[in-house]
């Protein structure tokens, strides 16, 4: 038998894909079914302020997503200070810390009863210095804290990838260490500062807590104002079909930044380049950028969470917590187990059969990533009640239970499960292939012994950044659990919109210690692979 | 049936409208080594894929130790084929020590089957220090060993070598050909290695075949590659040589009155120097060689010629020199 043209790997894909898609399809179309009246209420009243509010963010959160990750992932990459690898580990903490955490933290800072308010206001007499964050510079600060890390992880495995072979051309052709900062090292590692823009742009984008807030009005809080009646379902509908237009946008452009960044290694051998080590000023220099980022990004925050969660420990605090707890680490298992049989089977496809239509399936079953959750929530529920519909018992094995929850957090968290399993999948080449081809061994024997092994890095990663952004996820969540089963996010939400910051508090450190755990091994797992 | 090892019969592929191989033909004998020479692109390596069974697309018949593995109608997979295979990249499993790597194949087998299997293999590529060393820790040359081991391991009935030696440097690139090639020769393997380079073709294989845009110009020995090219392209491809126009040739020919084609092929060696010769051909330009000199000839009607001659006859560009023109038999084209 020849080489069957739907191999049983492209067919589950296939499976896979649709089912990745088709709730994003629901939302979508809704697009096509213009409702008029709606429609010109929404072009006259509200798009023009989202449209602004929402692109003057991501310029915000570019520059400053950019301006702190990448000369963060620079100084880590190429010098030597003292408590380097401290700030090293220092700089990915935020990624424990869900936007709309650090949201309230400074909103509960800053606003005019926030600890540091008033500390200025009573204690210096210094209200001139009181800048007010409620605005477009307070979003922007604030999720660029929130975000930054993508840059500065992707920037520095680029930067650790690129081999000496690329510092060693620049310096034989007489170029200064700016220079060849500017005309090697940034341009080699620029499809991956930009992948790691446009992952955090995408957070942006999708993000819900945070944005709210702040009060600060974008596509997703629109959606959500709809939603709940404001305006209409179906208007909050056809927003998010614009949302995902915006979105394909950035999905295309990263795609095609994934093609480039195999040619980012200079060299064969690729040797990691020696650090340099700084001397005073740049000591001076790189400790106090160092120490600034991880300063606001996670010190504030957290010393703050503790503090708040210390002084409201004992009045609420009880066995609710453990049911929080548990609840939360069950769905994130659930969906991590869920997600990574589906990510193999298709970075398998798509690596072995690398062919158009693999790749529009790649591409478009990861959508759902930039997709608020608040939308994809009901675009699952829409399905999956369509399907309980026609296979007509009346029950809600689909809806009602953990099964709609668990879907929906699958396709937003696809891509994150996809990218780190394709980019393993690299690590095993053709000729791997074609070796495993030849041989007379079982072919689940080689699954296990060479194909799992070999992407086992991926893997990984891959549990460790789903198990936090679930723990972290907080629209999906709230809008398709099983009634009554209350998480650590679900409970930050209820208190943060009760305006009760300190109350928020608790949930909110469960959550930042859990989700520091695979924060901390995805760290040491990085710091490894330098070290090879 | 038929006792060739290898046949392939009018294998054709066409890729996306491209024709990569067109009606390829030949036959090997059990034990014998061949070698797929052109240049890059020319579709040696979709050659090897296809009779790997790796390349499902094509067309033809290919039969192996009497058993079709290919026919219009059937098509036996890869792993079915007992066919090793030799990759350009070595295709070592980074997270095998060499021991597992040569075992990856053989895994099925007997315990003691499998051991007894590792120590002759290990000690025909010699390798058993390094039993235990990653691929990383390893030379390209040893890596390649290795990849050499874990495919012969499976004993198949035809090694396909896929550019092996073309990743490491010259002096080892000969040494290990020279090794692998006696390795071969002492299992009695049939082999089928692919090249861009005609030096290693020409002490690696029994018989090469050449490829031109797909098509196979000539399947036979070097000798006759080399003193009986059927192509234009074979006598410009391999060695050394001028294609002069039959015109030019005639005057310097014994029997003037002979209709020469076109084009005729002229060798470096039939050309000898003469100090002697009534002829002279003056020195365009010369190569040193070591024990030869490789120069180019120009005789007064403008024909150019090379010829080899012994290092202590150094004479100077410019100069005109004594030339005799030897020619057993003479090499024609047609344009």
């Amino acid at each position: 038998m020849r080489t069957s043209i739907l191999s049983v790997s492209k067919f589950l894909s296939l499976i896979i894909g649709t089912i990745a898609i088709v709730p994003i399809i629901i939302i979508f179309t809704s697009f096509l079914d213009i409702d008029t009246n709606i429609w010109i209420h929404l072009k006259n009243y509200v798009l023009p302020e989202l449209i602004v509010n929402t692109v003057l963010l991501i310029l915000g959160v570019s520059l400053g997503t950019l301006c702190i990750g990448v000369p963060l992932a620079y100084l880590n990459s190429f010098f030597d200070f003292p408590a380097r690898k401290f700030f090293t580990f220092l700089a990915i903490l935020p990624l424990a810390i869900p936007a709309y955490i650090m949201a309230f933290v400074y909103i509960a800072l800053f606003d005019s009863t926030g600890t540091w308010s008033i500390f200025i206001k009573d204690f210096l007499n210094l209200s001139f210095f009181l800048p007010s964050i409620r605005n477009f510079w307070g979003v922007s600060f604030v999720l660029s804290l929130c975000f930054y890390p993508y840059v500065y992880l992707l920037a520095k495995n680029a930067f650790e990838n690129q081999g000496i072979r690329a510092i060693e051309v620049g310096q034989t052709m007489g170029l200064s260490s700016f220079s060849i900062l500017r005309k090697i090292t940034i341009p080699l590692a620029r499809s991956w500062i930009f992948s790691g823009l446009l992952l955090a742009l995408m957070e942006t984008l999708a993000d819900f807590g945070a944005v709210s807030i702040f009060n600060y009005s974008t596509f997703t809080t629109a959606i959500y104002r709809s939603w709940f009646g404001l305006y209409s379902l179906k208007s909050a509908e056809q927003l998010a079909s614009l949302l995902i237009i915006a979105v394909l946008f950035f999905v295309i452009l990263e795609r095609q930044l994934d093609k480039k960044k195999s040619y980012t290694t200079i060299g064969r051998g690729g040797a990691k380049p020696q650090r340099v080590k700084l001397k005073f000023f740049g000591t001076f220099l790189a400790l106090s950028f160092s120490f600034l980022v991880s300063f606001f990004s996670f010190l504030i925050p957290a010393t703050m969470i503790t503090k708040w969660a210390i002084e409201v420990f004992n009045k609420d605090f009880d066995e609710r917590y453990l049911g929080f707890i548990l609840n939360s680490i069950q769905i994130s298992i659930l969906t991590v187990a869920v997600l990574l049989i589906a990510g193999l089977i298709m970075a398998y496809a798509v690596r072995k059969y690398p062919g158009i239509i693999g790749a529009i399936i790649k591409n478009l079953s990861s959508l759902g990533y930039a997709v608020p959750g608040s939308v994809l929530a009901v675009g699952v529920f829409i399905f999956l009640n369509t399907i309980e519909t026609q296979i007509g018992t009346g029950q809600k094995i689909l809806t009602g239970g953990l099964v709609g929850l668990i879907t929906g957090l699958s396709i937003r968290f696809y891509s994150l499960c996809l990218a780190p399993l394709s980019t393993s999948f690299l690590r095993i080449t053709d000729s791997h292939f074609s070796v495993m081809s030849l041989s007379k061994n079982k072919k689940y024997k080689n699954f296990l012994n060479i194909i799992l092994p070999l992407i086992k890095p991926g893997i990984i990663s891959a549990a460790l950044i789903i198990f936090v952004e679930v723990l972290k996820e907080m629209p999906i969540t709230l809008m398709t659990r099983p009634f009554g089963k209350e998480t650590l996010a679900i409970r930050v939400f209820e208190m943060t919109s009760e305006g009760e910051w300190q109350r928020a508090a608790l949930p909110s450190l469960f959550l930042i210690l859990v989700s520091l755990i695979p924060t901390i091994l995805i760290h040491l797992q990085s710091e490894n692979n330098h070290d090879k | 049936m038929t006792n060739k090892t290898l046949q392939v019969e009018n294998i054709s592929l066409t890729l996306n409208k491209n024709v990569v191989l067109r009606d390829v033909n030949f036959s090997m004998e059990k034990g014998e080594i061949a070698c797929l020479l052109g240049p890059s692109g020319c579709g040696k390596t979709s050659l090897l894929r296809v009779i790997a069974g790796l390349e499902s697309r094509s067309q033809g018949m290919i039969s192996l130790d009497g058993n079709q593995i290919q026919n219009q109608a059937h098509f036996i997979a890869p792993e079915k084929r007992n066919i090793g295979m030799v990759f350009q990249d070595y295709a070592l499993f980074p997270h095998f020590d060499v021991e597992d790597n040569i075992l990856f194949s053989i895994e099925h087998l007997k315990k003691e089957k499998k051991h007894q299997k590792l120590n002759e293999l290990l000690a025909l590529v010699q390798l058993e220090k390094f039993r235990k060393c990653y691929p990383h820790q390893l030379s390209g040359g040893q890596q390649q060993r290795v990849a050499l081991a874990r495919a012969l391991a499976q004993e198949p009935a035809i090694l396909l070598l896929d550019e092996p030696f073309s990743n490491l440097d010259t002096e080892l690139r000969y040494q290990l050909s020279e090794d692998v090639r006696s390795i071969l020769k002492s299992l009695n393997m049939t082999a089928i290695l692919v090249t861009h380079d005609q030096n290693e073709a020409f002490s690696f294989a029994d018989k090469i075949g050449v490829i031109n845009n797909g098509v196979i110009e000539q399947f036979a020995t070097s000798y006759d590659l080399y003193h009986s090219p059927k192509s234009l392209f074979i006598a410009q491809f391999i060695g050394e040589g001028v294609i002069v126009k039959g015109d030019l040739l005639k005057p310097f020919l014994p029997d003037h009155n002979k209709t020469l084609l076109s084009l005729v092929l002229i060798r470096p060696d039939d050309i000898t120097h003469n100090d002697d010769s009534a002829l002279k051909a003056k020195i365009i330009k010369k190569t040193f060689r070591g024990s030869h000199f490789l120069y180019l000839l120009e005789f007064e009607n403008k024909m150019q010629v090379l010829s080899l001659v012994q290092s202590h006859h150094d004479h100077h560009i410019g100069d005109l020199i004594g030339v005799k023109i030897e020619i057993d038999h003479l090499i024609e084209f047609t344009l």
